[in-house]
């Protein structure tokens, strides 16, 4: 339990991390430097960061998924973050669904920080199985 | 580390002497294979008993409530379940991957990353087998990471 609880504190860390990163740029394009962000902003993105981990709970429950479940259940994350992003977005005055570009340039962002995320989490998957071959092949050695 | 060979009577038994500071790792490593080089586990093939080395798995599965031992060129069924197997009859080469599976370690070519934080290991004959976010850290420990 404990494990699960910092896996998702590490989701949680790397999509609001992601959001103001990405946020910042989307801010700064289309509405300029002097933009203030309030407060209920801040809780909206970690409100998405939220969600972003709970959600992720079935990828980390002892079940042997399929190549094909594992794709399936990475496609259904994706959609339930996407939708949950868009309300909470369109609810916050982010973008609106009147103006197409906007919406467009927010469905970007959404993938944006989804790629993002998965990056940097298949690198430093990347960077532990780095290290393990190392290690198989010192044991391998022997 | 030197490896020294000396004679014995005909009469002596075969032995094997470490000589150590103290005991790391690699030493209980090193003792953890030769006591179980030429380990057997009996197995069921075709209404028969048969007999293989531990050495020569490559992994444990469970399928349908039933556990098979998987070699290079034959698939062997049990009658222990795999928390037996794990409490009582394997050695730490032997660790649990996913829910169903225990992994021979010294079987393992490479691993590389997969979706959602699991890991897939190539084993030296080519099979692959996942394992689970839940298990990486035991394998990390007992590679010594």
């Amino acid at each position: 339990m404990k494990e699960i609880i910092n896996i998702m504190i590490k989701i949680f860390t790397r999509v609001v991390t992601a959001i103001f990163l990405i946020a910042s740029i989307y801010i700064t394009f289309f509405f300029g430097t002097e933009r203030v962000v309030a407060s209920t902003d801040i809780w909206a993105i970690m409100l998405i960061g939220f969600v972003s981990a709970v959600c992720y709970l079935p990828f980390l429950l002892e079940i042997n998924y399929s190549k094909i479940a594992m794709v399936i259940l990475q496609i259904v994350y994706f959609l339930i973050i996407n939708a949950v992003t868009l309300v909470t977005g369109a609810s916050r005055g982010w973008f609106t669904f009147k103006n197409p570009v906007n919406t467009i340039s927010f469905e970007a962002v959404i993938i944006c920080v989804y790629v993002i995320v998965m990056i940097v989490s298949y690198i430093i998957d990347s960077d532990s199985a780095k290290k393990m071959n190392q290690k198989l092949e010192e044991r391998n050695m022997k | 580390m030197k490896i020294t060979i000396l004679d014995k009577a005909p009469e002596e038994e075969d032995e094997i002497i470490i000589k150590c500071q103290s005991l790391d790792d690699d030493i209980r490593l090193l003792i953890e294979r030769i006591k179980n080089h030429r380990q057997k586990i009996s197995f069921q093939k075709d209404s028969k008993i048969v007999f293989a080395e531990l050495s020569e798995i490559l992994y444990f599965e469970s399928v349908d409530d039933k556990v098979f031992a998987y070699t290079t060129d034959d698939v062997l069924e049990t009658k222990l379940k795999l928390y037996q197997l794990e409490e009582d009859f394997l050695p730490q080469d032997f660790l649990r991957v996913n829910k169903a599976v225990i992994m021979n370690l010294n079987k393992v070519e490479s691993l590389s990353p997969a979706f959602g934080g699991r890991f897939e290991a190539v084993l030296k004959n080519g099979y692959k087998v996942i394992i689970s976010r839940n298990y990486v850290p035991a394998l990390k420990k007992a590679l010594g990471l």
